[in-house]
């Protein structure tokens, strides 16, 4: 049946737009809320990026140039990106090998399955952190337990050579895994099922019948999944805060934790810090764009 | 629908647990909110809170001044941690509720009056009382002549803590003067040490490195990264390579631990020594308390630990081996009562001897007084602290120099540098990796001097 | 005719069930590894709850306290922080957290339903509109937001808990994904037959909603319960609505060090999350059920 079509109606043009007053009346809400909650606070803190702290002031791009010439501000951005691209693949490539293997198997089994991961979802950032700190410690972890009863030397994970990097990336991916996971697996359920028994029939494979089915029924939840893991990554800040505190030589900083910790020092103008976390935003927006270019979404699409 | 009834019964249980709970009366009564004056203006003060002891110390001054119900003055005191104190002042000051009396450390205090948030309190300072403080700390508060808070205790950054029972067991008789004379003991310690034991516990970090240094840069160098015109840095001086040797001998022999020994901040060291994880380090001032906290006042482990001024390049001890940290108090400029907040502050600290003097007492002698007179009364009295403690702390502190006041990012350099020291001692030799350490950090420190807003010291003149 | 058909089809068919059944065991056998594996770190801090300070990091490391106590238990009740006990903070908390909850699916379902079902003149701009604030990184806004949300003498109240909240960009998103992917023939039914859209909405559209709504909605609620910025900058004077999250985090500072009492208070505190989510992961089973077997 055609009514199956993505947001195509049927109706004749003059009648197109006789809904339109619920219409409004639907999105008035959100739209108050954010212009006053978003928007509003995000024209201000532009005002203030470019005033004097101490002065209220015009100055100019004084502070962005402040922040620009702190060397440990554009490390922390390098690292971000780079932390962002790993996760980025790893969750994007593992929720959706695991949500297969969910779809392919007993259903009971699989909610069971489903629910533990999704666990790790409920835990806050701090909880986690400090989960992760008794597996890694260096003087008492589980892992040093079991390296010394080896009789093997412990390995200071938040220290010793690229070791940090997994430190942070380690729990940002155990995070999220659930939470993508189960998204994706709802993406595959509602695949319908009648294209597979067609394929089935004309004797497709498994591969055949990913590519040319899954994929593309499966790209909006792509797309949702993927701007959700950009944002959240680039904005990575507690993980790093509790397990590493920025990470030896501060590979480990990212623009977020940089920022708050500058926002905690008062011996910086605020309005540097400001100034900081609108480039942050600049940041997420423009891999965003990038990253839409490449999948083309169709969320433009109406 | 069976949804509905669900979420009825979730609605229910919530606002079930919510009667009950705040029914619940306030379990603490706290003898504290007893004393309420009417109609009298309120003095809002905001503190660091640190140990139990210091809490409770400065909770029964605020509770003893408020016994006074005819003063018309109640003041009111707001602990945060060391986490949230930041956030709670800088947004009490954007909604215009600046805290009247607030605590800061003497490097905040310059920023805290470059952005208009310190009141001068010379008007409130008596002669008697501002010519009672140590000229060090008076000159800590002191900018463009101008008294900008009350200095309230000092404390020395680096101290020398090691364990007397190890030493005596193996039969160092002497406590190392100069770093040679260090690592020579950390060469007769470590074989005697098991797995998970170290010989000396240091800075580690960049962040640690940058601000526990301030002492052993001014004994090595002669200085601080920067110069008086904060215009050019001084890391091609000579000392500087030798501390990051220092550094980098130590780490290198692995005498002293890479990584934090336990998941705490920086007072992991204090316990470990305390524990026999280490047998020497370095700590501030703080550490004493530390110990005393940790332990709980075991006096068979206090007895096993000395305390000396750090071992440096030649031993001097006569030279400045310490930067002072510490706290003061501050009026904010924003305040619209500030000759009442001056009361309660000259009542905590330059009235009563015997009452400032107490802090001290309860801190384990571990910050330094910054009046004459308290030190002369705390001299007097007996403390349970040993007296050798004490003596090292005051002398150290008498010399000690104040913590850099230009931008913490400078500093941050210098403790990269050791912290490369630190983590990849094993990778190059020293001179190569110096070589690029100091290279780093000095093209950072050139672009951040290229800022625009990039300040000059407020403590040199043009013309001297 | 089949006969001939089936012989060789049969055991070809055989061996290809028993290959899949094979794949099928692995499978699930993966999939119980990679479920244990996520949930071992969670299971292994349970009984430091129960362990004194120095057990924490002891080598070797123990699964079951040596020393058990109860003392951490004892520490998180007898904390006072800033006037405010751990009961009445879970309550102000689960009170929050269900209202932030409640609203914002409302709202957030409401508006992604309009933009996916209805046409109304200048619709892309109100969507972009309505997207942008997902870029916003909350430590851009947090300074300026405090000052829009003093303005408004919210601060200290417990709207300015979950208000700021309500609409979201993400869940607006997601909604809108989901109500563009349903099939839309009841609907036009209900419309030809004269019915307003709120009353569709209501309905229709809420009862088919009930596997994404269940997922935002635990996943809302898990944020407000877990929310500690911005609580600690807006709730300065009202101790009533002080939140879980800042107690769990000032006994962190407060007994540095010593996770036992942290995670003492966390379980404590995830009793409540822990019951929300066995009473829906029933209705997120049904609810993927009916939807998947369409």
């Amino acid at each position: 049946m055609s009514e199956q079509t993505l947001g195509k109606r049927r109706k004749k043009k003059s009648l197109e737009y006789i809904d339109a007053p619920s219409g409004y009346a639907m999105v008035t809400p959100a739209i108050i809320l954010l212009g006053i909650f978003a928007y509003i606070p995000l024209i201000m803190a532009l005002f203030r990026a470019f005033s004097d702290y101490s002065t209220g002031q015009f100055c100019g791009f004084d502070n962005f140039d402040y922040i620009l010439k702190t060397p440990s501000f554009i490390k922390s951005f390098g690292n971000v990106v780079l932390f962002t691209g790993i996760i980025v693949v790893a969750q994007m490539l593992l929720s959706f090998f695991f949500a297969s293997v969910l779809y392919a198997i007993d259903m009971k089994v699989a909610n069971v399955v489903k629910v533990i991961c999704y666990v790790p979802c409920l835990i806050s950032g701090v909880v986690a952190s400090i989960i992760y700190i008794f597996i890694l410690n260096y003087g008492g972890g589980l892992i040093t337990s079991i390296l010394i009863q080896l009789d093997k030397d412990p390995i200071a994970f938040t220290t010793q050579g690229y070791w940090p990097i997994f430190c942070v990336l380690l729990p940002t991916f155990w995070l999220g895994f659930g939470y993508n996971t189960l998204i994706m697996y709802a993406g595959l359920l509602n695949v319908p099922r009648v294209y597979y028994e067609v394929a089935d029939i004309d004797g497709a494979n498994y591969w055949k019948k990913m590519v040319y089915i899954t994929l593309p029924y499966m790209k909006n939840v792509f797309v949702l999944v993927l701007v959700n893991l950009i944002t959240g990554t680039l904005q990575m800040m507690d993980i790093p805060y509790m397990i590493t505190g920025g990470g030896p030589l501060e590979m480990t900083l990212t623009p977020s934790l940089y920022l708050f910790n500058s926002f905690r020092d008062s011996g910086r103008p605020q309005n540097v810090t400001i100034a900081g976390a609108l480039l942050v935003m600049i940041l997420i927006v423009t891999v965003n764009l990038v990253a839409f270019k490449f999948i083309k979404s169709e969320k433009m699409e109406e | 629908m069976k949804m509905l009834k669900k979420i009825s019964i979730i609605i229910t249980l919530v606002l079930a647990i919510f009667i009950v709970a705040s029914c619940e009366k306030n379990g603490n009564e706290d003898d504290n909110k007893n004393y309420v004056e009417e109609g009298a203006t309120r003095i809002t003060v905001y503190a660091r809170e640190f140990e139990q002891w210091a809490r409770k110390h400065l909770e029964g001054l605020v509770n003893e001044f408020n016994k006074d119900l005819t003063d018309g003055i109640q003041v009111q005191v707001k602990f945060y941690t060391q986490d949230t104190y930041a956030d709670a002042l800088t947004v009490a000051r954007e909604n215009g509720k600046a805290p009247d009396l607030y605590m800061a450390t003497y490097g905040e205090l310059y920023s805290n009056i470059r952005n208009n948030n310190a009141a001068a309190v010379d008007s409130y300072l008596s002669a008697e009382a501002k010519a009672d403080i140590f000229d060090t700390a008076l000159d800590l508060v002191t900018y463009d002549d101008k008294v900008y808070a009350y200095p309230w205790n000092l404390e020395p950054g680096s101290l020398f803590f090691y364990r007397k029972d190890v030493f005596s067991s193996l039969g160092i008789t002497k406590v190392p003067k100069t770093w040679d004379e260090l690592l020579a003991v950390c060469a007769k310690i470590k074989p005697t040490l098991t797995r998970g034991q170290y010989c000396l516990g240091l800075p580690l970090g960049g962040i640690e490195c940058a601000w526990a240094t301030y002492g052993m840069q001014q004994n090595t160098t002669g200085g601080l990264a920067l110069d008086e015109t904060w215009k050019n840095h001084r890391l091609d001086e000579p000392g500087y390579k030798q501390l990051a040797k220092f550094f980098y001998d130590v780490y290198v022999n692995d005498y002293a631990p890479t990584a934090a020994l336990t998941a705490e901040g920086y007072t992991y060291i204090v316990d470990a020594l305390c524990d026999e994880k280490l047998a020497m380090t370095f700590a501030g001032s703080w550490c004493i308390a530390e110990i005393y906290d940790y332990t709980n006042n075991n006096e068979e482990i206090i007895k096993n630990i000395g305390v000396a001024p750090i071992p440096t390049i030649d031993g001097d001890h006569s030279k400045i081996t310490s930067s002072n940290g510490g706290w003061c108090y501050c009026i904010s400029e924003q305040s619209k009562n500030k000759d009442k907040a001056a009361r309660f502050l000259n009542w905590m600290l330059a009235e009563n001897t015997e009452r400032t003097a107490s802090y001290f007492v309860a801190a384990y002698n571990s910050k330094a007084p910054t009046t004459k007179s308290v030190k002369t009364y705390l001299d007097s009295k007996d403390s349970k602290v040993p007296n050798e403690w004490i003596n090292v702390v005051n002398d150290v502190a008498s010399k000690g120099i104040p913590e850099a006041i230009y931008p913490f990012d400078i500093s941050l350099e210098v403790g990269k540098i050791l912290e490369r020291m630190q983590l990849q001692c094993k990778t190059e030799p020293f001179d190569i990796l110096y070589g690029k350490a100091l290279n780093d950090a000095k093209n950072n420190i050139e672009t951040i001097m290229q800022r625009t807003t990039y300040p000059s010291n407020p403590k040199y003149k043009e013309n001297k | 005719m089949e006969n001939v058909i089936n012989i060789p089809k049969y055991s070809y068919h055989k061996r290809a069930k028993r290959r899949k059944k094979t794949i099928k065991i692995l499978l699930t056998i993966t999939a119980i590894i990679v479920a244990f594996v996520v949930i071992f770190p969670v299971l292994w801090i349970i009984p430091a709850a129960f362990k004194p300070k120095n057990e924490l990091f002891s080598i070797p490391n123990t699964f079951f306290p040596v020393n058990g106590t109860l003392e951490n238990f004892t520490k998180v009740f007898n904390a006072d922080i800033n006037g405010t006990t751990l009961l009445k903070s879970i309550g102000a908390t689960l009170l929050v957290a269900t209202l932030a909850t409640f609203t914002s699916l409302f709202v957030n379902m409401l508006t992604g339903y309009a933009l996916a079902r209805i046409n109304f003149k200048r619709k892309k701009l109100i969507w972009i509109f309505l997207l942008f604030p997902m870029f916003i990184p909350g430590i851009t806004i947090m300074l300026t937001s405090i000052k829009v949300v003093y303005a408004l003498n919210m601060i200290d109240t417990i709207f300015v808990l979950f208000v700021p909240g309500m609409a979201n960009s993400y869940q607006i998103f997601f909604f809108r994904q989901f109500y563009l992917n349903i099939p839309s023939n009841i609907e036009e039914a209900a419309v030809i037959d004269g019915c307003s859209r709120f009353k569709i909405f209501f309905k229709i559209i809420i009862p088919m909603s009930i596997t994404p709504m269940v997922v935002i909605g635990v996943g809302t609620f898990m944020g407000a319960w877990n929310n500690f910025v911005w609580p600690t900058l807006t709730i300065t004077e009202n101790d009533n609505l002080i939140q879980i999250m800042q107690i769990i985090r000032t006994l962190n500072t407060t007994y540095k060090g010593d996770y036992g009492v942290v995670i003492a208070a966390t379980l404590i505190t995830l009793v409540v999350p822990i019951a929300v989510l066995t009473i829906f992961q029933k209705k997120i089973v049904e609810g993927i059920a009916l939807s998947g077997g369409k």
